[in-house]
């Protein structure tokens, strides 16, 4: 009888396997062709893209703020989002995306201000200067 | 993927499988070359778990972590390996089943599965950074951390300024191993490691099942886990829970091999994966302390008494914790926030929220039952230990003790937790209880096949 039993359970164990393997293996296959499809770009800011984070900010900061400085992240309503977390994601993001440049909380303790909408005037900080990386997306280097 | 990188893998993996191979070759496990092509996967699996937490403890010691550093942690695997198979007599082979299922059935399954398996390639070479909240707002930045500032770094920036400073290091440790050896900080290059490690789990297990299981049971049953669409959307995710999953289910096999066969050498091996686990993410410690308990309830009934090999499953994760937390206190750094365990021996407390565990005890069943991401893994799971049961009473009591445990045990997070329940249970519990599933899948071969075979002399 327990054999039967672990034989049931076998074929209903393949039986199911075998139904849901066809669609499965095509859905892994459909992800690599659209991934295939993909340029190197695409693939390196998927995480942004997911919540909407307009990475000319960051790639112009990769640019401009040397590795060893730090630098504190300032969001605001200066710039339009159409994702409810981009603005409460982008420190963690620009935390990630940065390294090893590294972030510090307090805007008063970094050499730089990456801005994600923010008002850089109002962070009562003193600027040498600020690069304009598009709307509501700002650099500014704190004077030190 | 660069030649570099590729070339770079292959250093760092041909290390972690030669530390493997050599520590089980030490457990007496692998004493052929035949041996060490069937256990090859697990070899490379137990060399990650062994240089993990090798390279966990460096760590907390402010090693740099350096390339020489993680080759000499596998070095030491290997010295240590080789000296003791001088000393620990083999395993005693296992008995092969008659085989009573058609043959035509492990072929079809070793197709699907090597269709599977050549498809997650592919996708896993031209992979994306990974895009989950949590991989990209902790784990990749603590693991880019390591290599960026040669350690873990208390400072403005570094290992502890992420989110969850407190969670264990070795998920990112090796993450940071990876991105040391491949010379790169681009996470679309760590995919193909995390593939590699996903099939060196599905073989490793098959592997360690094959002398105990009948291909037409032990295929199948590898092939559905390979399938299963939450193990396969979390490799590659660089979530803890990745290699939670693949260590925990390891163990459990390892654990019901223990009960069957009553060999020291699957406890051992139980207990380093477990400790790596406890390493890997904080409920890894809670999982391993769960199936080491039922291994020393189990142990403790049987005749006769085998409680040692038991403990040894217990101590082992929480010797790793330990030295984790005691970094952390030593550092002042903040503990677990998401749940406190002494909040369990507040009764005012618990008695004012028994709301939540009655919440999460009638959630928490859709997250493991679901179909579209664990398929029939667990309810199979479960009747496959009541059937087996019949037979091999300890087996069964793995799963039907082992897992309803687990499940109130989460529950019981869910409880004492602060943070809002309904938000933490969207986010985290279809996550947080893969473990059980992943346990349930990883150890349905050897129960059916405990099923199917009469019942043996002296059996369990």
């Amino acid at each position: 009888m327990v054999a039967v039993l672990a034989r049931v359970l076998l074929v209903v164990a393949v039986a199911y396997g075998a139904w849901r393997a066809p669609e499965t293996i095509r859905a892994i296959h459909d992800e690599g062709t659209t991934r295939a499809a993909l340029t190197e770009t695409d693939r390196a800011e998927s995480a942004a893209r997911s919540v909407d984070i307009d990475m000319a900010l960051l790639r112009e900061a990769e640019r401009v703020i040397p590795e060893d400085a730090t630098f504190a992240t300032a969001t605001g309503e200066l710039v339009d989002v159409s994702h409810p977390v981009t603005l409460t994601a982008f420190s963690d993001y620009a935390a990630y995306w940065l390294l090893p440049r590294r972030r510090v909380r307090d805007p008063r303790e970094a050499e730089w201000i990456v801005s994600y909408g923010a008002d850089v005037d109002a962070l009562g900080l003193r600027y040498e200067r600020v690069i304009e990386v598009g709307e509501g997306l700002r650099l500014a280097k704190v004077r030190g | 993927m660069t030649t570099r990188e590729l070339l770079g893998l292959l250093v760092l993996d041909g290390a972690l499988l030669a530390a493997g191979t050599a520590l089980l070759a030490g457990l007496g496990l692998v004493r052929s070359a035949r041996d060490g092509v069937r256990l090859a996967g697990l070899a490379l699996l137990t060399g990650w778990a062994a240089v993990g937490t090798i390279g966990a403890v460096l760590l907390v010691l402010g090693a740099s972590f350096a390339g020489w550093q993680l080759l000499a942690a596998a070095g030491l695997c290997v010295a240590g390996g080789l000296f003791a198979s001088g000393r620990v007599a083999a395993v005693a082979e296992l008995r092969r089943p008659a085989t009573t299922v058609t043959h035509w059935l492990a072929a079809g399954a070793i197709g699907v599965l090597a269709l599977t398996v050549v498809a997650s390639l592919r996708r896993a070479l031209d992979a994306t950074a990974p895009t989950a909240y949590d991989a990209w707002a902790f784990w990749l930045p603590k693991a880019r951390s390591i290599v960026a500032f040669d350690g873990i770094d208390t400072g403005a920036g570094g290992f502890t300024s992420f989110a969850h400073p407190a969670y264990p290091p070795l998920a990112p440790a090796m993450d940071a191993a990876a991105f040391r050896f491949m010379d790169t900080l681009d996470a679309t290059s760590l995919a193909p490691q995390h593939w590699l490690l996903a099939t060196a789990f599905l073989l490793g297990l098959a592997g360690l099942l094959a002398p105990l299981v009948q291909p037409g049971v032990l295929w199948p049953g590898v092939a559905l886990l390979a399938l299963l669409p939450a193990f396969r959307s979390m490799i590659g995710t660089s979530l803890g829970d990745e290699p939670l999953y693949l260590l925990v289910a390891l163990a459990a096999v390892l654990a019901g091999l223990w009960v069957r066969e009553r060999e020291t050498a699957y406890a051992a091996l139980a207990a380093l994966l477990l400790c790596a686990a406890a390493l890997a993410k904080a409920e890894g410690l809670f999982l391993a302390g769960l199936l080491g308990l039922v291994l020393v309830g189990v142990g403790l009934v049987r005749r006769p008494r085998a409680w040692r090999a038991p403990l040894v499953v217990v101590a082992a994760p929480l010797a790793g914790s330990l030295v984790w937390r005691a970094w952390l206190a030593a550092h002042e750094i903040p503990g677990f926030e998401d749940y406190r365990p002494s909040d369990l021996l507040r009764p005012g407390y618990l008695a004012d929220r028994l709301d939540r565990l009655g919440t999460a005890v009638a959630e928490l069943p859709a997250h493991l039952l679901e179909p579209d991401r664990w398929f029939l893994a667990v309810p199979l799971a479960l009747a496959a230990a009541a059937v087996a049961a019949a037979r091999e009473p300890a087996l069964g009591a793995l799963v039907l003790v082992g897992v309803p445990l687990g499940f109130l045990g989460i529950a019981t997070i869910y409880w004492i937790s602060p943070l809002p329940l309904h938000w933490y249970i969207d986010t985290s519990a279809d996550r947080v209880v893969g473990s059980l599933a992943m346990i349930c899948a990883a150890l349905l071969p050897l129960l059916l096949a405990a099923a199917l075979e009469p019942r043996r002399a002296g059996g369990t």
